[in-house]
């Protein structure tokens, strides 16, 4: 029996639906830059409570629209190639498909249980979404707006990863110990690659342990030949041939890393390890720890400045920024933020820094040339999830 | 007739190669399982023959003829709990009693070391003689790896804390590693009764070895062989026995005898269900 409070929110998606999408700010500004294709400017936030987009352009750091989608939206992603804002609503297991031209919802389309994750593919003209709780994973065609497959065989579905090719997607699995590779074209797995040690463990009886993490995603390597999977159980992180669909080799990265994120001149791997509060620092290149430098409690993601100099890691258990010095290789100071942090996105243009702040309903904002908290927007939605920008390094977890 | 032949060829061989391609995994599940004590193991072939593809089929075979081993239900992927980082708690209770400092560990969960460090600071804080009873009587085991790196709070470095042995004569050991650096090495008392289980009587084992711990209770439950978690399907996990447990010098077969006996019931942990 669903709430009061989560039938309002039905019905304010269900009549945002119905409507299209609208933009609800008074300044009438458009979700899209002249030209009609998507704005580079422009920063997309779904709030998951308010079941709908934010749309903020961050050459003002002003909130100029907000676009109504389906219920508890997770991710959402721009294919400037589409034209098309697409949101995945977990709840309603659809993904929203929003004309950017237009503003109006071209399409929702009911997948699986629960869509979460979703990437596109490098032509930005296929989306390849995980549906959790399903255990499959939908392919989705933009020009159609229809789903042309669904995949089974996964555990837990994470973050999907295309290669260069577009020919193979890396489904991390989050309930299992591999990584399962899908051939696009044929629309199957055709391969699984093991990553660690299977979990020991000693229980007396049944006893369930809801504790298990597999898999949070294969983070590409700047030239995107190399897929990174880091194993939260075992702490063994693989390093994966993308063209090929080959395992390499594995490495240990310490205890219960979160996954990786690759700093933009393709020197590092930046690996949060939850079990010690630690952060490894992987060179990219040799692929060996060169570091392991101060975190802080539950560590979600990692954005860094345009240089790649500095890293700011995101702790949501301490609602604050550690920002590690990938130079000196030591930790460069803390931002304490107002609300418990999500995800972040680093501006291609401006280099400020965007993060989504669930529990004040505002992002904050970060100047990554000094390292301070500048400001943070206010009413962006309620419980903003992510961050997401046009040609940056974006991420979900 | 040549072209139909070709075009046979051409899909027989597709055919073939995606099946050669797809993930065998009922093969998997035998590899691994067959790593573990697999006496009882059913043979690949038959497994293939009665079961096809399926893998939950497979493993639920599996299961039907080895005794130790179950499938696990997996609990619904959930947002708050994976990626909200919210956790089961490993300590149920951390409080001062009479000038000793009482740690209930009733879980291995994901931050064990973390909440077993942060319970046994005030100790260091205090001075004087330093002395811990650390409540294991609820502990019913769990990830093994969590338990060392509880343990190595109390011990350091052991090069060959755990001994594994699988039914045939291989052994292996298993260390507490260099970066599990002690945080106490007072007084140590450890209670146990039959609700210790498992990881649990192998940390109880590990810490009268190479901490010096005084056992008091009762006997323990006496489940000395850990398990291999399999991932079999989106819904299950296969446990499958993997090898005895036991400390150099000391076995629980039979359960873990206290050096002071005092009686203990399982009601003492209302609250057992980790």
């Amino acid at each position: 029996m669903p709430s009061g409070f989560q039938q309002v929110q039905r019905s304010c998606a269900a009549i945002g639906m119905a409507l299209g999408a609208l933009i609800l700010a008074g300044s009438g500004a458009q979700a899209h830059s002249p030209d009609g294709a998507a704005n580079s400017d422009y920063l997309y936030v779904p709030n998951r409570a308010s079941a709908d987009v934010t749309i903020i352009d961050t050459s003002k750091d002003q909130v100029i629209g907000r676009v109504g989608v389906g219920n508890v939206p997770h991710q959402v992603t721009v294919s400037a190639a589409a034209g098309a804002l697409i949101a995945s609503n977990t709840e309603d297991n659809s993904l929203s498909i929003v004309d950017l031209e237009t503003q109006q919802t071209a399409a929702t389309l009911i997948l699986d249980t629960e869509p979460e994750h979703m990437e596109l593919s490098p032509d930005g003209m296929t989306l390849a979404v995980g549906n959790i709780a399903a255990g499959t994973v939908s392919l989705i065609d933009l020009q159609k707006n229809v789903e042309t497959a669904r995949i089974d065989g996964f555990f837990q579905p994470h973050n999907l990863t295309w290669n260069n090719a577009g020919s193979l997607v890396f489904a991390a699995n989050l309930g299992a110990n591999h990584i399962s590779v899908v051939d696009t074209a044929k629309a199957r797995i055709i391969r699984e690659i093991p990553v660690g040690d299977p979990q020991m463990v000693a229980y007396r009886g049944s006893e369930a342990d809801a504790d298990f993490q597999g898999l949070i995603n294969v983070t590409r390597s700047i030239d995107g030949k190399l897929g990174f999977a880091a194993h939260g159980e075992s702490g063994q992180m693989a390093v994966i041939d993308l063209d090929r669909g080959e395992l390499l080799r594995n490495l240990s990265v310490g205890a219960r890393p979160w996954r990786a994120f690759a700093t933009p001149d393709g020197k590092f791997m930046v690996v949060p390890r939850n079990g010690d509060k630690t952060v490894a620092i992987v060179d990219a290149v040799t692929q060996q720890t060169v570091a392991t430098l101060p975190g802080a409690a539950d560590m979600t993601g990692v954005n860094t400045d345009p240089s790649g100099r500095f890293a700011y890691v995101i702790s949501r258990g301490d609602r604050k920024l550690v920002v590690l010095d990938l130079v000196q290789m030591r930790a460069h100071g803390e931002i304490a933020l107002g609300g418990s942090p999500e995800t972040g996105v680093t501006a291609p243009g401006s280099g400020k820094l965007y993060v989504a702040l669930s529990s004040s309903n505002q992002v904050a904002v970060i100047d990554t040339a000094t390292a301070t908290l500048t400001g943070t927007i206010e009413r962006v939605g309620e419980e903003p999830w992510g961050a997401y920008m046009v040609g940056a390094a974006n991420y979900c977890h | 007739m040549r072209i139909w032949l070709a075009l046979l060829t051409i899909a027989t061989s597709l055919v073939a190669g995606q099946a050669l391609a797809l993930p065998d995994r009922i093969g998997r599940i035998w590899q691994l399982a067959q790593q573990g004590m697999a006496e009882n193991l059913p043979p690949l072939e038959e497994l293939k023959n009665r079961c096809g593809a399926d893998a939950v089929c497979a493993a639920q075979r599996i299961v039907d003829v080895e005794p130790r081993a179950w499938l696990q239900r997996v609990p619904a992927p959930d947002t708050n709990r994976i990626r909200l980082q919210k956790r089961t708690a490993s300590i149920s209770r951390a409080e001062w009693r009479g000038g000793r400092r009482y740690i209930r560990l009733s879980y291995f969960g994901r931050m064990v070391q973390t909440e077993l460090r942060e319970a046994l600071l005030p100790v260091a804080v205090k001075g004087g003689v330093p002395e811990v009873v650390l409540d294991l009587r609820c502990n019913s085991g769990g990830d093994v790896e969590r338990m060392l790196s509880a343990a190595g709070l109390f011990t350091g470095p052991i090069e060959q804390a755990l001994i594994l042995k699988t039914a045939g004569s291989a052994s292996r050991s298993l260390p507490i590693t260099a970066d599990h650096s002690p945080v106490f090495s007072g007084r140590l008392t450890v209670r146990i009764g039959p609700g210790t289980a498992s990881s649990g009587e192998a940390l109880a084992a590990v810490l009268k070895k190479f901490a010096n711990a005084r056992l008091i209770g009762s006997r323990t439950r006496g489940k000395s062989y850990s398990q291999q978690v399999i991932p079999v399907s989106q819904r299950w996990h296969l446990l499958y026995p993997q090898a005895n447990l036991r400390v150099p010098g000391v076995d629980w077969e039979n359960g873990l005898v206290p050096d002071v006996p005092r009686g203990e019931t399982e009601s003492a942990c209302p609250d057992n269900g980790a």
